[in-house]
């Protein structure tokens, strides 16, 4: 299976997604019209798949129930900002990230990439892989993988990853068992980073604010910044450092943007619904928690360029 | 009160106050789309004065009014508003209100200009109240947050519309910005450093602060939809207001009567004279059509019996509408005018 493409709507990448079984919901993190690219293959035990956005994307519910994600990125453009965090981990040119995914259920795991960076994944079969490290006695590898969040890699085998992922990317996947080999020599080599204090207390935080702004049932009643701060029992002032840090904006603006995109997602699903009782856009404004139709729809159009109803007669 | 390079401008009618406020607006912030309408509350002829002295980074302006004014404008992305009064001492009873926030001595408000996905801010001033308000760029004042790691700033920027604060760093503000219409201060900077002092106070319970909710939202929505002017579209009823706001008859009146202490019937027509009185204003229609459309005009924003409508545009502007149509088109000197008078 081989495809690539190039898409002016975000959501448009959900959905290819979900062809390799990943269920994520998706967030632009900026306002405007964006680019979006997106190229993958699956065969044999090993999916890629590389995205690139000239927006900022937040990726919400990644992982699958037969794979290990691992990712890495690779600049584009130069910056002195982050490039991305997989599940926290900051990703450098020269990291492979996304080991958490050996450890959660599918669905829990996130991801934040700048538009400096394209991303890739490499989901390789989790059983076929913790088997192989095990035959090798790759206890460095094993350990590495279950307690880590991420490497830096700084020999080839990461920089040979990203060649050949680059080419079965445009010819498809060859030899499936080349990417196998490869990672287990990432996790064998990989350096672990020096922790800086509160780190780890950052990645819980972190995944527990990304998991509390996609909560459904959270979204009819939207949350106040003192029921955030107890909820997740955190002080609003490292909850504004850890938001800021590592999604650029305050964690109330972070939260009402992904209800925005729910609802956006509601509407552009009506395409779907071939019931005869479809839900008007008063009825989806206020599931999502924004109460005044009026001011859903300014916002609305401030942040994705055309109103609620635009997006359902852009449909019909 | 004034500094070196302040500006003083007077209005008498609030027309030449939007023209103006947009104006310099936009010449403080390039590229912004910024808009804002303005209504007198109260009755009686009005006279309005701005001193302007704006510094690099931070605009900085004193507004006094002898009518109450209700102002509305867009939020928007650039800048944040710190605004105070100074002088209730002496006006115990101006019932002064930014975007929800009763002000007294104490009081700073406005944070909620700063809003990155829509919304709108209103303010009542209340007559002969001097409100001191004062502009920052919010890039700057958010770098300044992130150097000074002054995360509960941040959040209360985020969260709230204004506070009620006695710490040192709000009483140097306000006592740095008298200073600065007095001397003239050049660097912007202690501006932006105590500001963001000032909101990195945490608040106590005796400290009144009020956070943006749907109650506050409810009465930014029902100001914008008042000010709204749909092509062809008869004046709202309250039924319709209740349907586009998804609110309560009975709750939309209380939060009427609490923050414009007025029935939302008075405060549509106080808009909508004002409306009319703009239309009559406009400089770019001319006088002979303006008398010939004038019923036109009450009528397009609701007022359909002539008669009545005077008596309520005199008493509110204290002149008629054929007053205000001459008064718009004093200045322009008519060729037929010109020969009337070699005659």
């Amino acid at each position: 299976m081989k495809l690539n493409f190039c898409y002016s709507d975000h959501i448009q990448l959900s959905e290819s997604l979900s062809e390799l079984g990943q269920k994520t919901r998706i967030t632009q993190l900026d306002q405007g019209d964006g680019q979006y690219t997106i190229s993958f293959q699956q065969f044999s035990g090993v999916a890629l798949a590389e995205i690139h956005s000239t927006k900022p994307l937040l990726y919400e519910g990644w992982g699958t129930t037969w794979s290990i994600d691992f990712n890495w990125i690779t600049p584009t453009h130069q910056s002195n900002d982050p490039f991305g965090f997989c599940e926290g981990y900051e990703m450098k040119q020269n990291s492979l990230g996304g080991f958490n995914t050996l450890n959660t259920s599918p669905g829990d795991s996130w991801g934040k990439y700048s538009n400096n960076c394209s991303s890739t994944a490499c989901m390789l079969d989790k059983q076929v892989l913790m088997k192989m490290l095990k035959e090798c006695n790759a206890e460095q590898a094993i350990n590495n993988l279950s307690k880590a969040r991420g490497l830096d890699i700084n020999n080839e085998a990461l920089h040979q990853l990203k060649k050949l992922t680059r080419k079965d990317l445009e010819r498809g996947i060859v030899n499936p068992t080349k990417y196998y080999d490869l990672i287990l020599t990432c996790l064998e080599s990989g350096d672990k980073r020096i922790y800086k204090k509160g780190l780890a207390k950052n990645y819980q935080l972190l995944g527990e604010i990304v998991q509390l702004a996609h909560d459904n049932k959270q979204m009819s009643s939207p949350m106040t910044l003192l029921d955030v701060c107890q909820h997740l029992d955190t002080g609003q002032a490292s909850l504004y450092r850890v938001c800021n840090d590592y999604f650029g904006m305050g964690i109330i603006e972070m939260m009402t943007q992904i209800r925005l995109e729910e609802a956006r997602r509601a509407l552009l699903m009506q395409k779907q619904n071939h019931s005869s009782r479809k839900t008007s856009v008063r009825e989806i404004a206020i599931y999502y928690g924004f109460k005044h139709q009026g001011r859903f729809s300014r916002r609305y159009f401030t942040t994705f360029g055309e109103l609620p109803s635009q997006t359902i007669e852009g449909i019909n | 009160m004034k500094a070196r390079k302040a500006k003083e401008y007077i209005f008498n009618d609030l027309l030449s106050m939007e023209t103006y406020c947009k104006g310099h607006y936009s010449d403080y912030y390039p590229k912004s789309d910024f808009s804002c309408n303005v209504t007198q509350l109260s009755k009686g002829e009005l006279v309005t004065s701005s001193i302007c002295a704006p510094i690099n980074d931070a605009h900085l302006e004193i507004f006094k009014s002898n009518q109450t004014i209700l102002y509305e404008e867009e939020a928007n992305q650039n800048s944040v508003a710190f605004c105070w009064i100074s002088n209730q001492g002496e006006h115990p009873q101006s019932n002064t209100i930014i975007s929800g926030h009763k002000m007294v001595d104490l009081s700073i408000a406005g944070f909620n200009r700063l809003n990155k996905t829509g919304g709108n801010i209103w303010d009542i001033v209340g007559a002969n109240t001097m409100l001191c308000c004062m502009s920052l760029k919010w890039e700057k004042m958010k770098e300044k947050i992130h150097k000074m790691n002054a995360y509960n700033a941040f959040a209360k920027l985020e969260e709230c519309i204004g506070i009620d604060s006695n710490s040192s760093a709000s009483i140097q503000l306000k006592n740095l910005f008298e200073r600065h219409f007095t001397k003239g201060l050049v660097k912007s900077d202690a501006f932006y450093d105590l500001a963001i002092a000032t909101l990195e106070e945490p608040c106590d319970q005796e400290v009144n602060l009020t956070e943006r909710s749907d109650k506050t939202d409810l009465i930014e929505d029902l100001v914008k939809l008042l000010y709204e002017d749909s092509e062809g579209m008869p004046p709202l009823t309250i039924g319709e207001i209740t349907k586009y706001l998804n609110t309560e008859k009975e709750s939309l009146s209380i939060a009427c009567r609490t923050n414009f202490n007025m029935p939302i019937l008075d405060l549509i027509k106080s808009i909508r004279l004002e409306q009319v009185k703009k239309s009559y204003l406009n400089p770019h229609v001319p006088k002979g059509l303006k008398h010939f459309t004038k019923q036109q005009n009450a009528l397009y924003y609701g007022f359909k019996n002539w008669t009545k409508f005077e008596k309520s545009y005199f008493a509110t502007f204290q002149e008629s509408p054929d007053e205000t149509i001459e008064k718009s088109s004093r200045d322009s000197v008519l060729i037929t005018d010109l020969l009337r008078r070699q005659r």
